[in-house]
């Protein structure tokens, strides 16, 4: 277990919901500062399988959910859903429905229609239908007999993007930005390059408006409940695109689910815009090889003449991955010898949980996988009492139509302590490639491997990746998610200041001297959440000035990147640090 | 169209060798550029002509002009620009035989003309890496214009002898461009076509014409 302090971005999330299954009430005594020993190797032989009967339409969290309404009653449902991050009001809970795709290689979605009226009948409403994808609220009882559409392929819970902070505008000098700022643009009329930062959230933007903003941006949140403000994160990246090209008009849009993305997208399309900067990542979303309906909105954006300049990702530290191994052929992934847990420490109030994924996904047909049928489930674990508890599980079903994924979270504890998560063959025919991403962690996850950490849709061949640098002194940030994609191509395609200057998050300070580590580091915007709007607001500021296109400039950038890390592109830096200045 | 030329220098070549009048001239003036974004500069010619009749005669020019470009977002960027127009007109003269004889011409065409961007402008796209290009092709030209000779010295015959000459003349033509911007760094370009870039202008010109 490596226990030095990381130069790791808080991703940290103080939660005070009232409840759950570890949760005791804050109290300041119980924040503890030293950290005990961490536990040993751990053996799960004998352990049960905790598989439920599940329908294979559901997702494990709904399909629970369900059981819970109906066997134990609408509180304790409520109190579930609260734990596992499900939203729920009075319509009932929100889901995602994967509708059939009968005619989907026409483009043609009849039975997303079909599930709305299904939604509808059974006492729900739909908010947003995109292709295949239908977004609503369903009381709770009808989840089963929805899922049991024939129009229905899969019910889950809504897959939601997380902003990849906290981590300014030092960026402008470091890459050469400021000389081009001052030059006339050539065979250029169109004024400043339309840039639309999609994001979680704006909070506080007005205020910065003539400031630290263009005196007058677009506004639009493709949210399902129209919150605008739903996170700061957004308000420092469109900071960051300004300081690097102050005569670039600013789109400032949020969305949520993939349903509302895609709305998203297609908007900023029809406004005519050339560069999205997403500062976002998705877990469990895709095969990592470019693929799924995050990076089927890359492509579309892409195909529409938009460069889409997205962060890798602060996961480097979050992230193992192999193959299943069974030394002791007990059904539970030997991780390392006989260790049969994956363990993280978490600071106190900070929420932790785990995406698993495996090389399942069968094949991309532009709406949906043709499905996975090695079914793996995984537990999560605290260590209290010199021992492992189990908190909770995910079980998906598997069965030859499902994604190959498993998610558990979101817990927290009042004091800082060890989590563990185990990996456990429940029907498979072969040892498949596993990969874990694990939040909350203040350090590097025991038997962490940074390679291949990349999130979704940092993948996508149609995206411009980047990674974090410092801005002092182009030092590698032990955080920014490594490459390759899983069909080994060259990502992140470059990296850019991070651990910069916004008026959000404040000044970048120097080196503290005695300093335990920049994650604790007051101020500054550390993550590829800085260094995405960095490498966004360099190519906008490079369209207003020149007559490239969008595909054009970001091949330049990659060009022009001073190299770092290994000679030629590597995994960390990609071509290097981004540059406007003369090679 | 270059067949054209060749044939007309051919003739006029030939027709040098006739026993019919000639005559040859040297101008210089001032050229204004009636093209958007196009400056004023200075003009130049070397004729030669030889009468058909006693009314008209051929005459070819090979001019010089030269055109500060001030620049625009979708045509030529700042620079200068040198036309050189060669010429075959036919000239009607008014009043044969007396000191004082106007004359109109018609004619037309082909210019050869050369582009090039402000070195300052063209520094400071070097100086973030990137190499600024832009080129104009010849093209067809058209002339009209009039202008009176001046008897100065007689010659021994009517017709010959040294004349100063006044004359204006515009010239009508467009030609195409294009233009390239590439990164040093990774060789990655963008190009594009001036299409029509009008270049026309009116020459005012004094010279002196020999007749012999």
């Amino acid at each position: 277990m490596k226990t030095k302090n990381s130069f790791k971005p808080a991703l940290a999330v103080v939660c005070f919901a009232a409840f759950g299954l570890i949760l005791l009430a804050p109290s300041k005594a119980s924040l503890q500062t030293v950290r005990p020993e961490a536990p040993g190797p751990a053996d799960l032989s004998g352990g049960e399988a905790f598989k439920d009967v599940l329908n294979p339409k559901m997702d494990y969290v709904l399909a629970k959910l369900y059981d819970i309404d109906r066997v134990e009653g609408a509180d304790r449902a409520r109190a579930f859903a609260a734990q596992r991050g499900v939203e729920m009001d009075v319509h009932g809970v929100r889901i995602e429905v994967e509708s059939s795709a009968q005619n989907a290689a026409l483009g043609l979605f009849p039975e997303s229609q079909a599930v709305k009226s299904r939604v509808q009948s059974l006492g729900g409403f739909v908010e947003r239908i995109h292709k295949n994808l239908v977004q609503g609220r369903l009381p709770i009882p009808a989840l089963d007999a929805l899922s049991s559409s024939p129009s229905v392929r899969y019910v889950r819970v809504p897959l939601r993007p997380a902003p990849l902070a906290e981590i300014v505008s030092e960026g402008v000098a470091v890459t050469g930005a400021d000389l081009w700022q001052s030059v006339s643009a050539y065979r250029n009329t169109g004024g400043g390059t339309k840039v639309a930062v999609l994001d979680a959230g704006f909070t506080g933007y007005q205020a910065l408006l003539g400031t630290e903003l263009p005196s007058a941006v677009t506004a639009k949140s493709f949210r399902a409940d129209g919150n605008l403000a739903a996170e700061v994160h957004g308000t420092a990246c469109a900071e960051i695109v300004h300081d690097m090209a102050p005569n670039a008009r600013l789109w400032l849009v949020n969305s949520g689910s993939l349903a509302e993305l895609y709305d998203a997208v297609e908007y900023l399309v029809e406004e005519g815009v050339k560069v999205i900067s997403y500062s976002m990542g998705w877990w469990n979303a895709g095969d990592g090889k470019g693929t799924g309906p995050v990076c089927d909105v890359v492509d579309y954006a892409a195909e529409n003449g938009i460069l889409w300049v997205n962060s890798a990702g602060n996961s480097a530290e979050d992230h193992w991955e192999g193959t299943f191994a069974d030394s002791d052929n007990d059904g539970w992934l030997n991780f390392s010898g006989g260790d049969e847990i994956l363990q993280w420490w978490v600071p106190a109030y900070t929420v932790t949980g785990a995406y698993v994924n495996w090389d399942d996904w069968g094949t991309w047909n532009g709406s949906n996988y043709s499905g996975s049928s090695q079914d793996y489930d995984i537990t999560l674990y605290y260590y209290t009492g010199g021992q492992w508890k189990v908190a909770t599980s995910s079980q998906n079903m598997q069965t030859g139509n499902q994604w190959p994924v498993e998610q558990v979270g979101d817990y927290y504890g009042n004091a800082g302590m060890w989590w563990g998560l185990a990996i456990k063959k429940y029907s498979a025919t072969r040892n498949c490639k596993l990969e874990v991403f694990t939040y909350g962690n203040s350090d590097p996850i025991e038997y962490n491997v940074p390679q291949g950490s990349l999130l979704i849709p940092s993948d996508s061949p149609s995206a411009l990746t980047v990674g974090a640098s410092d801005w002092r002194d182009d030092s590698y940030h032990s955080y920014s998610s490594r490459g390759p994609t899983h069909n080994g191509a060259d990502k992140p395609d470059i990296s850019a200041p991070s651990g910069v200057s916004t008026s959000t998050y404040g000044a970048a300070a120097g080196p503290i001297a005695g300093w335990p580590s920049f994650a604790l580091m007051p101020s500054a915007f550390y993550g590829t959440s800085a260094s995405a709007p960095c490498a966004a607001g360099a190519a906008a500021l490079f369209l207003e000035k020149t007559p490239f296109t969008p595909e054009q400039t970001a091949a330049v950038l990659k060009a022009r990147a001073v190299d770092l890390g290994d000679p030629g592109a590597d995994y960390k830096f990609g071509r290097g640090r981004l540059n406007l200045k003369k090679k | 169209m270059k067949k054209s030329l060749a044939l007309g220098l051919a003739v006029l070549i030939l027709a040098s060798f006739a026993p019919a009048a000639k005559r040859l001239g040297l101008a210089a003036g001032y050229a204004k550029q009636l093209g958007s974004g196009f400056g004023g500069g200075l003009a130049a010619g070397l004729s030669f002509g030889f009468e058909l009749t006693p009314m008209f005669a051929v005459e070819a020019r090979a001019g010089l002009i030269t055109s500060s470009v001030s620049g625009s977002p979708t045509g030529l960027s700042k620079g200068s620009m040198t036309l050189t127009p060669l010429t075959v007109a036919l000239t009607a003269r008014f009043g044969k035989g007396s000191k004082l004889v106007p004359y109109g011409v018609l004619g037309a065409g082909y210019s050869a003309n050369s582009f090039k961007v402000d070195p300052g402008v063209k520094s400071d796209w070097t100086g973030l890496g990137l190499t600024l290009s832009e080129s104009v092709k010849g093209g067809l030209i058209v002339l009209a214009g009039g202008g009176v000779d001046y008897l100065l010295k007689p010659g021994p015959k009517p017709g010959q002898g040294v004349f100063l000459n006044v004359e204006i003349r515009y010239l009508m033509g467009k030609a195409d461009g294009s233009w390239s911007l590439t990164d040093t760094a990774g060789g990655e370009e963008a190009a594009g076509v001036l299409d029509g870039l009008d270049l026309s202008s009116l020459v005012f010109g004094v010279g002196l014409k020999y007749g012999f």
